[in-house]
Protein backbone atom coordinates (compact mmCIF):
# COMPACT_ATOMS: atom_id res chain seq x y z
CA UNK A 1 0.00 0.00 0.00
CA UNK A 2 0.96 3.04 -1.19
CA UNK A 3 2.15 5.54 2.47
CA UNK A 4 0.00 8.85 1.80
CA UNK A 5 1.81 12.44 3.56
CA UNK A 6 -2.06 14.25 2.80
CA UNK A 7 -5.19 12.68 3.83
CA UNK A 8 -8.29 14.72 4.35
CA UNK A 9 -11.52 12.93 5.36
CA UNK A 10 -14.36 15.37 4.61
CA UNK A 11 -12.28 17.82 5.43
CA UNK A 12 -15.13 20.95 5.37
CA UNK A 13 -14.22 24.86 5.90
CA UNK A 14 -17.06 27.25 6.14
CA UNK A 15 -16.73 30.80 6.63
CA UNK A 16 -19.67 33.15 7.52
CA UNK A 17 -20.77 33.85 3.61
CA UNK A 18 -19.46 31.02 1.93
CA UNK A 19 -18.38 26.73 2.13
CA UNK A 20 -14.84 27.32 0.74
CA UNK A 21 -13.98 23.80 1.38
CA UNK A 22 -16.50 21.11 1.55
CA UNK A 23 -16.11 17.26 2.78
CA UNK A 24 -12.44 17.06 1.07
CA UNK A 25 -11.26 13.96 0.53
CA UNK A 26 -7.71 14.10 -0.32
CA UNK A 27 -4.71 11.34 -0.90
CA UNK A 28 -1.70 12.30 -1.80
CA UNK A 29 0.93 9.67 -2.05
CA UNK A 30 4.78 10.17 -0.56
CA UNK A 31 7.09 10.61 -3.59
CA UNK A 32 4.57 12.15 -5.70
CA UNK A 33 4.15 15.55 -7.14
CA UNK A 34 0.74 16.38 -6.43
CA UNK A 35 -1.24 19.27 -8.56
CA UNK A 36 -3.69 20.78 -6.76
CA UNK A 37 -5.75 22.34 -9.50
CA UNK A 38 -9.20 24.33 -9.73
CA UNK A 39 -10.20 27.80 -10.47
CA UNK A 40 -9.94 31.21 -8.73
CA UNK A 41 -12.22 30.87 -5.14
CA UNK A 42 -11.94 26.93 -5.80
CA UNK A 43 -10.96 26.42 -2.45
CA UNK A 44 -7.33 25.52 -3.21
CA UNK A 45 -5.63 27.92 -0.57
CA UNK A 46 -7.86 27.56 2.05
CA UNK A 47 -7.23 23.73 2.11
CA UNK A 48 -3.26 24.41 2.48
CA UNK A 49 -4.02 27.29 4.72
CA UNK A 50 -6.27 24.60 7.18
CA UNK A 51 -3.89 21.43 6.88
CA UNK A 52 -0.74 24.44 7.97
CA UNK A 53 -3.39 25.09 10.72
CA UNK A 54 -3.71 28.36 9.44
CA UNK A 55 -7.48 28.32 9.51
CA UNK A 56 -9.31 26.09 11.56
CA UNK A 57 -11.63 22.93 10.02
CA UNK A 58 -15.31 23.52 10.67
CA UNK A 59 -15.47 19.58 10.44
CA UNK A 60 -14.09 16.55 8.95
CA UNK A 61 -10.48 15.36 10.28
CA UNK A 62 -6.56 15.83 7.82
CA UNK A 63 -3.13 13.99 8.56
CA UNK A 64 -0.52 15.57 7.10
CA UNK A 65 2.84 13.21 7.28
CA UNK A 66 1.05 11.09 9.54
CA UNK A 67 0.16 13.83 12.07
CA UNK A 68 -2.58 15.26 12.85
CA UNK A 69 -3.41 18.75 11.36
CA UNK A 70 -5.41 19.93 14.92
CA UNK A 71 -2.90 18.25 17.62
CA UNK A 72 0.23 18.35 15.79
CA UNK A 73 0.49 21.48 13.48
CA UNK A 74 3.80 22.85 15.03
CA UNK A 75 5.47 18.79 13.85
CA UNK A 76 3.81 19.07 10.34
CA UNK A 77 5.42 22.72 10.09
CA UNK A 78 8.88 21.44 11.24
CA UNK A 79 8.67 19.13 8.26
CA UNK A 80 6.91 21.52 5.42
CA UNK A 81 8.44 23.62 3.88
CA UNK A 82 5.31 26.33 2.44
CA UNK A 83 5.34 29.02 -0.40
CA UNK A 84 2.31 31.25 0.35
CA UNK A 85 0.04 32.50 -2.46
CA UNK A 86 1.11 35.97 -1.27
CA UNK A 87 5.06 35.80 -1.63
CA UNK A 88 5.10 38.26 1.69
CA UNK A 89 7.76 37.94 3.76
CA UNK A 90 9.32 40.86 6.27
CA UNK A 91 9.94 43.55 4.40
CA UNK A 92 12.31 44.95 6.15
CA UNK A 93 15.39 41.66 6.37
CA UNK A 94 17.08 41.26 3.45
CA UNK A 95 16.89 37.96 1.65
CA UNK A 96 20.16 37.02 3.77
CA UNK A 97 18.94 37.81 7.02
CA UNK A 98 15.49 35.50 5.82
CA UNK A 99 17.54 32.99 5.72
CA UNK A 100 19.51 33.40 9.17
CA UNK A 101 15.81 34.04 10.47
CA UNK A 102 14.22 30.65 9.06
CA UNK A 103 17.43 28.37 9.40
CA UNK A 104 16.92 28.54 13.54
CA UNK A 105 13.46 26.97 13.01
CA UNK A 106 14.95 24.11 10.74
CA UNK A 107 17.46 21.52 12.27
CA UNK A 108 17.65 20.13 8.33
CA UNK A 109 18.33 23.27 7.43
CA UNK A 110 21.21 23.06 4.22
CA UNK A 111 23.53 25.73 3.33
CA UNK A 112 25.02 23.99 0.84
CA UNK A 113 21.47 24.35 -0.70
CA UNK A 114 21.53 28.07 0.02
CA UNK A 115 24.61 28.69 -1.99
CA UNK A 116 23.50 26.34 -4.60
CA UNK A 117 20.18 28.21 -5.03
CA UNK A 118 20.95 31.90 -4.51
CA UNK A 119 23.41 31.01 -7.35
CA UNK A 120 21.20 29.59 -9.66
CA UNK A 121 18.01 31.59 -8.98
CA UNK A 122 20.60 34.61 -9.51
CA UNK A 123 19.11 36.41 -6.06
CA UNK A 124 20.14 39.68 -4.78
CA UNK A 125 20.86 38.77 -0.95
CA UNK A 126 21.41 42.05 0.46
CA UNK A 127 18.52 43.79 -0.32
CA UNK A 128 15.82 45.03 1.76
CA UNK A 129 12.98 41.74 0.77
CA UNK A 130 10.07 45.14 0.45
CA UNK A 131 12.32 46.44 -2.50
CA UNK A 132 12.44 43.15 -4.44
CA UNK A 133 10.42 42.72 -7.58
CA UNK A 134 7.58 40.09 -7.33
CA UNK A 135 9.99 37.59 -9.50
CA UNK A 136 12.47 38.16 -6.91
CA UNK A 137 10.43 38.14 -3.69
CA UNK A 138 8.96 34.38 -4.89
CA UNK A 139 13.19 33.49 -5.43
CA UNK A 140 13.22 34.20 -2.09
CA UNK A 141 10.48 32.23 -0.67
CA UNK A 142 11.24 29.26 -2.23
CA UNK A 143 14.93 29.62 -1.39
CA UNK A 144 13.74 29.32 2.31
CA UNK A 145 11.58 26.74 1.51
CA UNK A 146 13.74 24.37 -0.46
CA UNK A 147 16.42 24.82 2.05
CA UNK A 148 15.14 23.68 5.05
CA UNK A 149 15.27 19.91 4.48
CA UNK A 150 11.33 19.14 4.24
CA UNK A 151 9.64 16.18 3.60
CA UNK A 152 6.69 17.58 1.73
CA UNK A 153 6.71 21.38 -0.18
CA UNK A 154 3.88 22.90 -0.01
CA UNK A 155 3.86 25.55 -2.88
CA UNK A 156 0.63 27.91 -3.85
CA UNK A 157 0.90 29.64 -6.92
CA UNK A 158 4.62 28.72 -7.07
CA UNK A 159 5.41 30.61 -10.15
CA UNK A 160 3.74 34.10 -9.96
CA UNK A 161 6.34 36.35 -10.72
CA UNK A 162 8.75 33.93 -12.18
CA UNK A 163 9.85 34.96 -16.37
CA UNK A 164 10.01 31.48 -18.44
CA UNK A 165 13.53 30.62 -17.49
CA UNK A 166 13.19 30.51 -14.12
CA UNK A 167 9.79 29.03 -14.44
CA UNK A 168 11.98 25.87 -16.35
CA UNK A 169 14.44 26.28 -13.44
CA UNK A 170 12.01 26.16 -10.57
CA UNK A 171 10.38 23.23 -11.77
CA UNK A 172 13.70 20.71 -12.69
CA UNK A 173 14.86 21.82 -9.32
CA UNK A 174 11.65 20.55 -7.55
CA UNK A 175 12.20 17.22 -9.83
CA UNK A 176 15.53 16.64 -9.57
CA UNK A 177 16.28 17.97 -6.44
CA UNK A 178 13.57 17.08 -4.03
CA UNK A 179 11.55 14.39 -5.71
CA UNK A 180 14.18 12.30 -7.15
CA UNK A 181 14.95 12.46 -2.81
CA UNK A 182 11.62 10.94 -2.36
CA UNK A 183 10.45 14.23 -1.06
CA UNK A 184 6.71 14.91 -1.68
CA UNK A 185 5.48 18.19 -3.86
CA UNK A 186 1.98 19.56 -3.42
CA UNK A 187 1.41 22.29 -5.87
CA UNK A 188 -1.59 24.27 -6.01
CA UNK A 189 -2.43 26.53 -8.98
CA UNK A 190 -4.52 27.46 -12.22
CA UNK A 191 -1.72 27.15 -14.12
CA UNK A 192 -1.78 23.80 -15.95
CA UNK A 193 1.10 23.66 -18.58
CA UNK A 194 3.52 24.27 -15.62
CA UNK A 195 1.69 21.28 -13.45
CA UNK A 196 1.47 18.51 -16.53
CA UNK A 197 4.99 19.37 -16.83
CA UNK A 198 6.15 17.79 -13.53
CA UNK A 199 2.91 16.46 -11.58
CA UNK A 200 2.20 13.14 -11.41
CA UNK A 201 -1.18 12.97 -9.58
CA UNK A 202 -4.01 15.40 -10.14
CA UNK A 203 -6.41 16.97 -7.91
CA UNK A 204 -9.52 19.23 -9.35
CA UNK A 205 -11.58 20.96 -6.80
CA UNK A 206 -13.95 22.77 -7.36
CA UNK A 207 -16.48 24.59 -5.15
CA UNK A 208 -14.71 23.36 -2.20
CA UNK A 209 -15.50 20.09 -3.74
CA UNK A 210 -12.40 17.40 -5.04
CA UNK A 211 -14.44 16.33 -8.51
CA UNK A 212 -11.28 14.20 -9.70
CA UNK A 213 -8.39 12.73 -7.99
CA UNK A 214 -6.10 10.82 -10.62
CA UNK A 215 -3.12 10.11 -11.68
CA UNK A 216 -1.63 12.36 -14.88
CA UNK A 217 -0.86 8.91 -16.98
CA UNK A 218 -3.75 7.29 -16.48
CA UNK A 219 -5.70 10.85 -17.70
CA UNK A 220 -3.11 9.88 -21.11
CA UNK A 221 -3.74 6.80 -21.15
CA UNK A 222 -7.48 6.23 -20.38
CA UNK A 223 -9.19 9.91 -20.66
CA UNK A 224 -11.04 9.96 -24.32
CA UNK A 225 -13.25 12.76 -25.05
CA UNK A 226 -15.56 11.96 -27.32
CA UNK A 227 -17.95 13.73 -29.64
CA UNK A 228 -21.35 12.54 -30.73
CA UNK A 229 -24.29 14.04 -32.27
CA UNK A 230 -28.02 13.06 -32.12
CA UNK A 231 -31.40 13.79 -29.85
CA UNK A 232 -31.22 10.95 -26.91
CA UNK A 233 -27.65 11.92 -25.46
CA UNK A 234 -28.92 13.60 -22.41
CA UNK A 235 -30.26 10.33 -20.98
CA UNK A 236 -26.76 8.92 -21.16
CA UNK A 237 -25.22 8.14 -17.97
CA UNK A 238 -22.43 5.83 -16.80
CA UNK A 239 -20.02 5.29 -13.62
CA UNK A 240 -16.65 6.61 -16.17
CA UNK A 241 -18.33 9.53 -17.26
CA UNK A 242 -16.64 12.15 -15.69
CA UNK A 243 -18.62 15.50 -17.32
CA UNK A 244 -20.82 15.97 -20.73
CA UNK A 245 -21.27 18.98 -22.24
CA UNK A 246 -23.47 20.30 -25.15
CA UNK A 247 -22.56 22.71 -27.83
CA UNK A 248 -24.78 23.96 -30.52
CA UNK A 249 -25.01 20.88 -32.46
CA UNK A 250 -22.56 18.11 -30.92
CA UNK A 251 -22.88 16.71 -27.36
CA UNK A 252 -18.99 15.78 -25.81
CA UNK A 253 -17.94 13.41 -23.41
CA UNK A 254 -15.35 12.91 -21.33
CA UNK A 255 -14.95 9.34 -19.93
CA UNK A 256 -11.81 8.11 -17.65
CA UNK A 257 -11.98 4.81 -18.79
CA UNK A 258 -13.26 2.10 -20.99
CA UNK A 259 -14.36 4.50 -23.76
CA UNK A 260 -15.25 1.62 -26.21
CA UNK A 261 -18.27 0.61 -24.29
CA UNK A 262 -19.43 4.06 -23.69
CA UNK A 263 -19.15 4.71 -27.22
CA UNK A 264 -21.14 1.28 -27.56
CA UNK A 265 -24.07 2.96 -25.44
CA UNK A 266 -24.24 5.60 -27.16
CA UNK A 267 -24.30 4.18 -30.81
CA UNK A 268 -27.20 2.04 -29.03
CA UNK A 269 -28.85 5.12 -28.20
CA UNK A 270 -28.87 6.11 -31.90
CA UNK A 271 -26.20 8.81 -31.45
CA UNK A 272 -23.94 9.40 -34.14
CA UNK A 273 -19.97 9.36 -33.01
CA UNK A 274 -17.79 12.01 -34.60
CA UNK A 275 -14.92 11.64 -32.56
CA UNK A 276 -13.17 9.81 -29.85
CA UNK A 277 -9.52 11.48 -28.80
CA UNK A 278 -7.31 11.39 -26.24
CA UNK A 279 -7.34 14.62 -24.01
CA UNK A 280 -4.67 17.11 -22.21
CA UNK A 281 -4.69 18.24 -18.53
CA UNK A 282 -6.60 21.33 -19.88
CA UNK A 283 -9.39 19.47 -21.21
CA UNK A 284 -10.18 17.44 -18.34
CA UNK A 285 -9.36 20.89 -16.65
CA UNK A 286 -11.87 22.35 -18.59
CA UNK A 287 -14.70 19.48 -18.72
CA UNK A 288 -15.10 19.42 -15.22
CA UNK A 289 -14.31 23.37 -14.14
CA UNK A 290 -15.49 24.89 -17.24
CA UNK A 291 -18.20 26.82 -17.23
CA UNK A 292 -20.90 27.61 -20.34
CA UNK A 293 -20.66 30.68 -22.02
CA UNK A 294 -23.82 32.69 -21.04
CA UNK A 295 -26.74 33.89 -24.31
CA UNK A 296 -25.83 37.45 -25.01
CA UNK A 297 -28.95 39.24 -25.81
CA UNK A 298 -30.45 38.58 -29.56
CA UNK A 299 -27.52 36.15 -29.94
CA UNK A 300 -29.82 33.16 -28.25
CA UNK A 301 -28.88 29.69 -29.75
CA UNK A 302 -25.38 30.26 -30.13
CA UNK A 303 -24.16 29.36 -27.02
CA UNK A 304 -20.95 27.25 -26.88
CA UNK A 305 -19.38 25.23 -24.40
CA UNK A 306 -15.82 26.48 -23.57
CA UNK A 307 -14.99 22.88 -23.87
CA UNK B 1 13.88 33.03 16.12
CA UNK B 2 10.66 35.57 16.18
CA UNK B 3 12.74 37.60 18.90
CA UNK B 4 15.66 38.33 16.52
CA UNK B 5 13.55 39.57 14.33
CA UNK B 6 12.06 41.92 16.86
CA UNK B 7 15.23 42.96 17.59
CA UNK B 8 16.21 43.92 14.25
CA UNK B 9 13.39 45.84 13.95
CA UNK B 10 13.54 47.68 16.92
CA UNK B 11 16.79 48.17 17.89
CA UNK B 12 17.43 51.22 16.03
CA UNK B 13 14.01 52.83 17.43
CA UNK B 14 15.78 51.44 21.00
CA UNK B 15 18.71 53.71 20.20
CA UNK B 16 17.58 56.86 19.24
CA UNK B 17 14.75 56.58 21.99
CA UNK B 18 17.64 55.65 24.62
CA UNK B 19 19.10 58.68 23.46
CA UNK B 20 16.65 60.99 23.41
CA UNK B 21 15.91 59.86 27.32
CA UNK B 22 19.49 60.33 28.03
CA UNK B 23 19.78 63.91 26.35
CA UNK B 24 16.52 65.04 28.50
CA UNK B 25 17.90 63.19 31.41
CA UNK B 26 21.34 65.35 31.24
CA UNK B 27 19.95 68.52 30.26
CA UNK B 28 17.48 68.13 33.28
CA UNK B 29 20.20 67.51 35.52
CA UNK B 30 21.64 70.63 34.15
CA UNK B 31 19.03 72.64 35.13
CA UNK B 32 19.21 70.77 38.54
CA UNK B 33 22.72 71.87 39.09
CA UNK B 34 22.12 75.31 38.59
CA UNK B 35 19.48 75.35 40.78
CA UNK B 36 21.56 73.65 43.79
CA UNK B 37 24.14 75.95 42.94
CA UNK B 38 22.18 78.97 43.51
CA UNK B 39 20.68 77.86 46.82
CA UNK B 40 24.85 76.59 47.49
CA UNK B 41 26.21 80.65 46.30
CA UNK B 42 22.69 81.86 48.37
CA UNK B 43 23.16 80.25 51.79
CA UNK B 44 27.27 80.66 51.46
CA UNK B 45 26.39 84.64 51.46
CA UNK B 46 23.80 84.74 54.02
CA UNK B 47 23.80 85.67 57.59
CA UNK B 48 20.64 84.08 58.33
CA UNK B 49 21.66 81.04 60.98
CA UNK B 50 18.53 79.27 59.65
CA UNK B 51 19.56 78.90 56.69
CA UNK B 52 23.26 78.29 57.48
CA UNK B 53 21.83 75.35 58.76
CA UNK B 54 19.68 74.55 56.16
CA UNK B 55 20.73 71.29 53.58
CA UNK B 56 19.10 72.15 50.29
CA UNK B 57 20.10 68.86 49.04
CA UNK B 58 17.08 66.75 49.91
CA UNK B 59 14.70 69.51 48.39
CA UNK B 60 16.87 69.95 45.56
CA UNK B 61 16.49 66.41 45.10
CA UNK B 62 13.19 65.91 45.64
CA UNK B 63 12.55 68.67 43.01
CA UNK B 64 14.69 66.82 40.71
CA UNK B 65 12.56 63.80 40.82
CA UNK B 66 9.05 65.21 40.37
CA UNK B 67 10.99 66.59 37.37
CA UNK B 68 11.97 63.27 36.56
CA UNK B 69 8.35 62.27 37.07
CA UNK B 70 7.34 64.85 35.09
CA UNK B 71 9.06 63.64 32.03
CA UNK B 72 8.47 60.02 32.98
CA UNK B 73 4.90 59.51 32.57
CA UNK B 74 5.21 61.05 28.39
CA UNK B 75 8.19 59.01 28.31
CA UNK B 76 6.41 55.87 29.51
CA UNK B 77 3.68 56.62 27.26
CA UNK B 78 5.32 57.32 23.81
CA UNK B 79 7.60 53.74 24.45
CA UNK B 80 4.94 52.00 25.31
CA UNK B 81 2.88 53.08 22.54
CA UNK B 82 6.04 52.90 19.75
CA UNK B 83 6.74 49.52 20.96
CA UNK B 84 3.68 48.47 20.60
CA UNK B 85 2.76 49.96 17.58
CA UNK B 86 5.65 47.79 15.71
CA UNK B 87 4.22 44.29 18.01
CA UNK B 88 3.36 41.54 16.01
CA UNK B 89 -0.05 42.78 14.59
CA UNK B 90 1.78 45.01 12.09
CA UNK B 91 2.64 41.58 10.56
CA UNK B 92 -0.98 41.52 8.91
CA UNK B 93 -0.38 45.03 7.40
CA UNK B 94 2.42 43.45 5.86
CA UNK B 95 0.94 40.60 4.74
CA UNK B 96 3.50 37.90 6.41
CA UNK B 97 1.67 36.77 9.56
CA UNK B 98 1.12 33.94 7.27
CA UNK B 99 4.72 33.51 7.36
CA UNK B 100 5.55 34.23 10.83
CA UNK B 101 2.61 31.36 11.79
CA UNK B 102 4.22 28.87 9.53
CA UNK B 103 7.45 28.44 11.28
CA UNK B 104 7.51 25.41 13.58
CA UNK B 105 6.86 26.91 17.11
CA UNK B 106 4.02 27.57 19.21
CA UNK B 107 2.29 30.41 18.88
CA UNK B 108 2.32 31.68 22.40
CA UNK B 109 5.96 31.83 22.01
CA UNK B 110 5.79 35.14 19.34
CA UNK B 111 3.73 36.79 21.80
CA UNK B 112 5.66 36.29 24.93
CA UNK B 113 9.19 36.52 23.41
CA UNK B 114 8.10 39.99 21.97
CA UNK B 115 6.87 41.02 25.25
CA UNK B 116 9.66 40.38 27.29
CA UNK B 117 11.88 41.53 24.64
CA UNK B 118 9.75 44.94 24.38
CA UNK B 119 9.66 45.27 28.13
CA UNK B 120 13.40 45.05 28.35
CA UNK B 121 13.70 47.47 25.67
CA UNK B 122 11.35 50.17 27.46
CA UNK B 123 13.42 49.72 30.93
CA UNK B 124 16.49 50.59 29.07
CA UNK B 125 14.72 53.95 27.24
CA UNK B 126 13.02 54.75 30.71
CA UNK B 127 16.42 53.81 32.63
CA UNK B 128 18.29 56.98 30.54
CA UNK B 129 15.90 59.48 31.73
CA UNK B 130 17.49 58.57 35.30
CA UNK B 131 20.90 57.38 34.36
CA UNK B 132 20.90 61.05 32.37
CA UNK B 133 20.23 62.40 35.50
CA UNK B 134 22.76 60.43 37.98
CA UNK B 135 25.77 61.77 38.06
CA UNK B 136 24.47 65.20 39.07
CA UNK B 137 21.87 63.85 41.79
CA UNK B 138 24.74 62.20 42.65
CA UNK B 139 26.85 65.04 43.16
CA UNK B 140 23.88 66.92 45.15
CA UNK B 141 23.19 63.85 47.45
CA UNK B 142 25.41 60.36 47.69
CA UNK B 143 22.82 59.07 49.85
CA UNK B 144 19.65 59.61 48.28
CA UNK B 145 20.43 58.94 44.67
CA UNK B 146 20.80 55.42 45.34
CA UNK B 147 17.10 55.63 45.71
CA UNK B 148 16.48 57.21 42.09
CA UNK B 149 15.89 53.84 40.62
CA UNK B 150 12.66 53.34 42.88
CA UNK B 151 10.97 55.43 40.11
CA UNK B 152 11.63 52.66 37.70
CA UNK B 153 9.38 49.88 38.75
CA UNK B 154 6.13 52.19 38.72
CA UNK B 155 6.83 53.15 35.58
CA UNK B 156 7.91 50.00 34.08
CA UNK B 157 4.90 48.14 35.26
CA UNK B 158 2.65 50.87 33.87
CA UNK B 159 4.47 50.78 30.05
CA UNK B 160 4.17 47.05 30.58
CA UNK B 161 0.63 47.48 30.65
CA UNK B 162 0.69 49.83 27.91
CA UNK B 163 2.40 48.14 25.48
CA UNK B 164 0.58 44.70 26.31
CA UNK B 165 -2.43 46.54 25.94
CA UNK B 166 -1.10 47.72 22.26
CA UNK B 167 0.13 44.57 20.97
CA UNK B 168 -3.17 42.72 21.94
CA UNK B 169 -5.47 45.17 20.53
CA UNK B 170 -2.80 45.23 17.15
CA UNK B 171 -3.73 41.60 17.38
CA UNK B 172 -7.28 42.05 17.45
CA UNK B 173 -8.03 44.41 15.01
CA UNK B 174 -5.06 43.27 12.41
CA UNK B 175 -3.74 46.29 12.01
CA UNK B 176 -0.88 48.42 13.67
CA UNK B 177 -2.47 51.72 13.41
CA UNK B 178 -6.06 50.45 14.34
CA UNK B 179 -4.69 48.74 17.70
CA UNK B 180 -2.57 51.82 18.33
CA UNK B 181 -5.47 53.94 17.77
CA UNK B 182 -7.65 51.86 19.58
CA UNK B 183 -5.10 51.57 22.65
CA UNK B 184 -4.78 55.30 23.08
CA UNK B 185 -8.92 55.20 23.00
CA UNK B 186 -8.61 53.61 26.15
CA UNK B 187 -5.76 55.14 27.63
CA UNK B 188 -8.02 58.37 27.36
CA UNK B 189 -11.00 56.77 28.96
CA UNK B 190 -8.38 55.46 31.57
CA UNK B 191 -7.84 59.04 32.41
CA UNK B 192 -10.84 61.15 31.45
CA UNK B 193 -13.80 58.53 32.33
CA UNK B 194 -13.42 58.08 35.97
CA UNK B 195 -13.24 62.15 36.64
CA UNK B 196 -16.60 62.51 34.22
CA UNK B 197 -17.83 60.02 35.93
CA UNK B 198 -17.42 61.48 39.48
CA UNK B 199 -18.47 64.84 38.11
CA UNK B 200 -21.44 64.23 36.20
CA UNK B 201 -22.88 60.99 38.39
CA UNK B 202 -21.50 60.90 41.70
CA UNK B 203 -19.83 57.38 40.87
CA UNK B 204 -16.59 58.46 42.69
CA UNK B 205 -14.92 54.78 43.26
CA UNK B 206 -13.32 54.54 39.83
CA UNK B 207 -11.59 57.90 40.23
CA UNK B 208 -10.29 56.83 43.33
CA UNK B 209 -9.09 53.73 41.63
CA UNK B 210 -7.39 55.94 38.72
CA UNK B 211 -5.95 58.25 41.41
CA UNK B 212 -3.82 55.90 43.25
CA UNK B 213 -3.19 53.45 40.16
CA UNK B 214 -1.33 56.90 38.78
CA UNK B 215 0.40 57.66 42.06
CA UNK B 216 3.32 55.63 40.83
CA UNK B 217 4.07 59.07 39.14
CA UNK B 218 3.32 60.51 41.97
CA UNK B 219 6.51 61.64 44.93
CA UNK B 220 5.36 63.39 48.19
CA UNK B 221 8.08 65.34 50.12
CA UNK B 222 9.70 63.37 52.84
CA UNK B 223 12.85 61.68 52.77
CA UNK B 224 13.59 59.18 50.94
CA UNK B 225 12.22 56.26 50.53
CA UNK B 226 9.32 57.46 51.91
CA UNK B 227 8.74 59.88 49.28
CA UNK B 228 7.93 57.29 47.18
CA UNK B 229 4.89 55.46 45.60
CA UNK B 230 3.93 52.30 47.26
CA UNK B 231 5.82 49.67 45.60
CA UNK B 232 2.26 47.85 45.92
CA UNK B 233 0.84 50.20 43.27
CA UNK B 234 3.44 49.14 40.87
CA UNK B 235 2.99 45.50 41.73
CA UNK B 236 -0.49 45.76 40.88
CA UNK B 237 0.25 47.24 37.70
CA UNK B 238 2.25 44.52 36.85
CA UNK B 239 -0.11 41.80 37.31
CA UNK B 240 -2.54 44.05 35.41
CA UNK B 241 0.13 43.80 32.63
CA UNK B 242 0.46 40.37 32.65
CA UNK B 243 -3.07 40.14 31.61
CA UNK B 244 -2.59 41.48 28.42
CA UNK B 245 0.63 38.90 26.56
CA UNK B 246 -2.04 36.32 27.81
CA UNK B 247 -5.28 37.62 26.41
CA UNK B 248 -2.98 37.98 23.05
CA UNK B 249 -1.82 34.55 23.53
CA UNK B 250 -5.02 33.20 23.79
CA UNK B 251 -6.08 35.20 20.43
CA UNK B 252 -3.04 34.20 18.74
CA UNK B 253 -3.65 30.51 19.27
CA UNK B 254 -7.11 30.87 17.51
CA UNK B 255 -6.78 33.41 14.69
CA UNK B 256 -7.26 32.29 11.65
CA UNK B 257 -4.89 33.91 8.42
Amino acid sequence: MTETVISTQGLTKIYPDVRAVDGLDLSVPRGAVYGFLGRNGAGKTTTIRTLLGLSHATAGSAQVLGLDIRKDHVAILQRTGFVSETKQLFDSLTPAQLVRFNRSYFPKWSDALVERYVSLFEIPMNRPFGKLSLGNRTKVCHLLALCQGADLLMLDEPTSGLDPVMMDLLLRVLVEDHVSEGRTVFISSHHLSEVERIADWIGIIEGGKLVLETRLEDIRQNFRLITASGDSAEAVTAPNLISKKRSDKFHRYLVSREAEDFVTRLHAQGMTILEVSPVNLGEVFLGLAGKELPCIAGNAGTTRAIA
Amino acid sequence: MYRWKCWHDSRDRLVLYAGGCLAVGAIMSLGLWGEYSRYVAWIAVSTNPRVKLWDPSVDIWLWGMRVLLEFLLPAVLWAALAFGFMSVGREYDSGAMAFVLTRPQKRWRIVWDEWLLAVAEICIVLSMLIVGMAPILYLISKIYVSFTGLILPGALAVAACIYGLTQFLTLLTGSSAKGLSASVAAILFYVFLPGALNDWWHISWPLRIADLSLSVFDIGWQEPPRSFPSLNVGLLWFLVALIFPFLSQWLIERREV
